[in-house]
């Protein structure tokens, strides 16, 4: 077992018995074997001597416990570092930023507060997962919906303070956009409540999220300077229909006005999340030679090829929610647009779904879509290592699309192997104002030098990324400090509001040390 | 001090636990929930992924052994929704399979929030038309009994449908690569090869040991 760093063996002991008084025996895991469960499936750090590993585990189950597991951890400056349910494949798993930091295991914390559905919130602790909250719903037979990531074996509370996201409609789909409240414990060990839920008794906190006076709740998402033990979430009123429809638009400069007008209908709320694509894509062998071509294909050969191929440049699946009639409005509106825009614009309507869907239509509906969570993402036949997400933020435009795509061509061009995009490749949609160009980096745990050769490349390419003005709206524990760094607006004053907070609320540096970049003074301008 | 691989594979010989599953069902005998002997766990089902031809010779073989059989077409989420999530919030039952990795992947997470481990692992993968490849790490005297019996023949799946119904009881652990030429001199259809990434994984999830 390992210790702390910084902690002398004969605090570690005592701290330990003090942690199995806050949490009882059979909540502290010191084990090898129970902390091997903690180290990130992911890490790009696998078995190489930075891995980032835990010294020990604490389950508490009450937010009082986690208040006293807090105290002693301060008392003995022993660096914790928390998770919900740890399941943030590809940021981090539920290893430490800082080596030899106590994992806090929020999973028993695994209480559904409430749900409503008049009003249409839901509290929840940390260890409630995705499922456990939609069980909790269809068990009620509740008119509400979850948006879920995929897959959804996660916890609410953990993927919205990780700033994740979803699929179904509107600013739902950011999740941390969606919470409405929480109380979380301070470094040291006090509990407060935000927005409306500082007031005692108040009968609003999952529906106002402001309260009165400044707001805080951001500091504990990707921060350092509490451990959030309960919140709220709006919910998403249970549509009575869900219809797709795609379009298909015939060139490849299509994908201005196409991603023009999406925007337009999303940010009207007449669409739920878009999903683009390119028919073109699992043609890329037909089109080899045209892609060898410096600066990339012309774009007059590419739209000669989908025409003699009756095949489209560009699609866009939108959804539509509602009631049926609103629904056929809507489609008829979209329609209407993009005939008008887009010469040559084709449609294929899907299938009216009205709910309950019946086990058929369940069994091929996309789920994460109607806010089922779903673990289908691990169904492959194809075993992997895993992968390394890699998530700028670019701007919800074709212009912009087209730019990332040569952009980080050039970067695989550069550094040889094969690229991770195409000129066929779109970004993820899953945010409501902006796009992801997200691409998965390989991982291995047999050979070191495929994670070499991925650090090296993310390191690059955060880098390129931010030279173009995209920076990653999320990152794992090994590339946080390279992501902040790249926020460095104004001699990275942002940074140093982030640090003079975590000096003045966590003055021992307790809590995850170096997530997000931000490191507690004594360990400041070092890594882990 | 020992390496980070060690001390996973000390994990492993210390989470081996009690996990039998006898072969007393004759040919054609309806599944039923098993009653365990003595101080020894019954498996709650196994997972099939319906998608590979040798996965279904295993279901087969595991269904005429009188052991519970889940189809999948490689997603678990309606068996750990409706079903296995129920069951481990009641008690730590084992659960055994033949998949694609990522069933094994999603079920050992989930798992180990429930107490239970890993405690018998398998990867499996035909190289040619002739020739199966097999590694295996868990109980000593299972993969003993694999190592004596071997893997070789057109039957292998089923062998594994015997191992994993009856993977030992004990601490001590070891791991074998195995080799098997697949039975005649007719060679597997080509939709039963399986890659080096294909590969399917044949598994035991069990209650850890107190």
């Amino acid at each position: 077992m390992a210790i702390p760093p910084g902690v002398s063996n004969r605090d570690w002991q005592t701290a330990l018995q003090q942690f199995v008084q806050a949490v009882g025996e059979s909540g502290v895991f010191t084990s090898d074997e129970d902390i091997g469960l903690y180290r990130d499936a992911y890490s790009p750090l696998w078995e190489e001597p930075e891995e980032r590993l835990a010294s020990a585990a604490i389950a508490p189950t009450t937010t009082e416990q986690v208040s006293e597991v807090v105290r002693v951890a301060n008392r003995f400056r022993i660096p914790i570092f928390p998770i919900a349910t740890g399941r943030n494949l590809g940021y981090g798993g539920s290893a430490p930023n800082l080596s030899g930091s106590v994992v806090v295991d929020l999973k028993r914390m695994n209480r559904v507060i409430e749900v409503d559905d008049r009003r249409h919130f839901a509290i929840v602790e940390p260890g409630v997962s995705y499922f456990d909250l939609y069980r909790h719903i269809q068990d009620r037979g509740l008119k509400v919906w979850i948006d879920c990531p995929d897959p959804g074996w996660g916890s609410p509370l953990g993927n919205a303070l990780d700033h994740g996201v979803g699929y179904t409609f509107g600013a739902y789909r950011d999740h941390f956009h969606s919470h409405c409240g929480l109380e979380a414990v301070l470094p040291n060990g006090d509990v407060i409540r935000t927005g409306m839920g500082a007031l005692p008794g108040a009968k609003t906190w999952a529906e106002y999220r402001y309260g009165f006076g400044p707001t805080v709740d951001g500091l504990f998402a990707q921060g350092n300077v509490g451990i959030v033990t309960k919140m709220g979430f709006h919910l998403l009123p249970a549509p009575e229909a869900y219809q797709t429809s795609v379009v298909t638009v015939p060139r490849r400069n299509d994908i201005v006005p196409l991603i023009g007008l999406v925007n337009e209908l999303e940010h009207a709320g007449l669409i739920g999340q878009p999903g683009y694509g390119s028919p073109l894509a699992a043609r890329r062998a037909d089109l080899e030679e045209l892609l060898k071509r410096p600066g990339g294909p012309p774009a007059e050969d590419l739209d000669r090829f989908a025409q003699e191929q009756k095949l489209g440049s560009w699609t866009c699946r939108l959804q539509f929610y509602g009631a049926p009639a609103v629904i056929a409005a809507h489609i008829a509106y979209a329609k209407d647009r993009f005939t008008r825009d887009i010469p040559g614009a084709t449609f294929e309507d899907g299938e009216l779904l009205r709910f309950p869907l019946t086990q058929e239509q369940l069994d091929s509906v996309r789920k994460v879509a109607v806010g089922i969570p779903n673990l289908a993402a691990f169904g492959g036949r194809r075993g992997s290592d895993g992968h390394l997400w890699f998530a700028p933020v670019i701007p919800k435009t074709g212009e912009a699309v087209l730019e990332a795509q040569r952009v980080f061509m050039d970067v695989f061009a550069r550094r040889g192997g094969p690229a991770l995009i195409s000129p066929f490749s779109m970004p993820a949609t899953w945010m409501y104002r902006a796009f992801v160009f997200l691409m998965g980096f390989p991982i291995s745990r047999s050979d070191v030098t495929v994670n070499q050769r991925t650090r090296e490349t993310m390191r690059e390419i955060i880098k390129v990324a931010a030279e173009h003005g995209w920076g990653e709206y999320r990152a794992a524990p090994a590339f946080q400090d390279d992501v902040m760094a790249a926020y460095s607006y104004n001699n990275s004053a942002l940074l140093r509001l982030h640090e003079t907070i975590k000096d003045a609320i966590d003055p021992n540096g307790i809590m995850a040390a170096g997530r997000s970049g931000i490191w507690p003074r004594h360990l400041r301008g070092r890594r882990a | 001090m020992p390496s980070r691989r060690e001390f996973l594979q000390a994990g492993l010989a210390a989470s081996v636990v009690s996990v039998v599953m006898p072969i007393r069902e004759a040919a054609g005998a309806s599944p039923r929930s098993a009653a365990a002997p003595p101080g020894r766990h019954p498996l709650h089902c196994v997972v099939c992924d319906m998608r590979s031809p040798w996965s279904t010779d295993f279901a087969r073989e595991a269904e005429r052994l009188g052991i519970k059989v889940v189809r999948t077409n490689g997603d678990i989420t309606d068996f750990w929704f409706h079903d296995l999530s129920l069951r481990w919030k009641e008690a730590p039952v084992a659960i055994g399979g033949l998949t694609a990795p990522g069933a094994l992947f999603c079920l050992e997470r989930l798992g180990w929030d429930h107490g239970l481990r890993v405690v018998f692992r398998g990867t499996h993968r035909l190289v040619d038309t002739s020739r199966a490849e097999h590694a295996m790490s868990g109980p000593s005297s299972t993969i003993a009994a694999a190592q004596r019996r071997g893997l070789g023949g057109a039957e292998w799946a089923c062998h594994v449908a015997r191992l994993v119904s009856s993977c030992a009881v004990e601490r001590e652990t070891s791991s074998a690569p195995l080799r098997g030429v697949l039975a005649g001199s007719e060679a597997v259809e080509h939709d039963r090869l399986i890659s080096e990434e294909d590969a399917l994984t044949s598994w035991v999830i069990a209650p850890k040991r107190a």
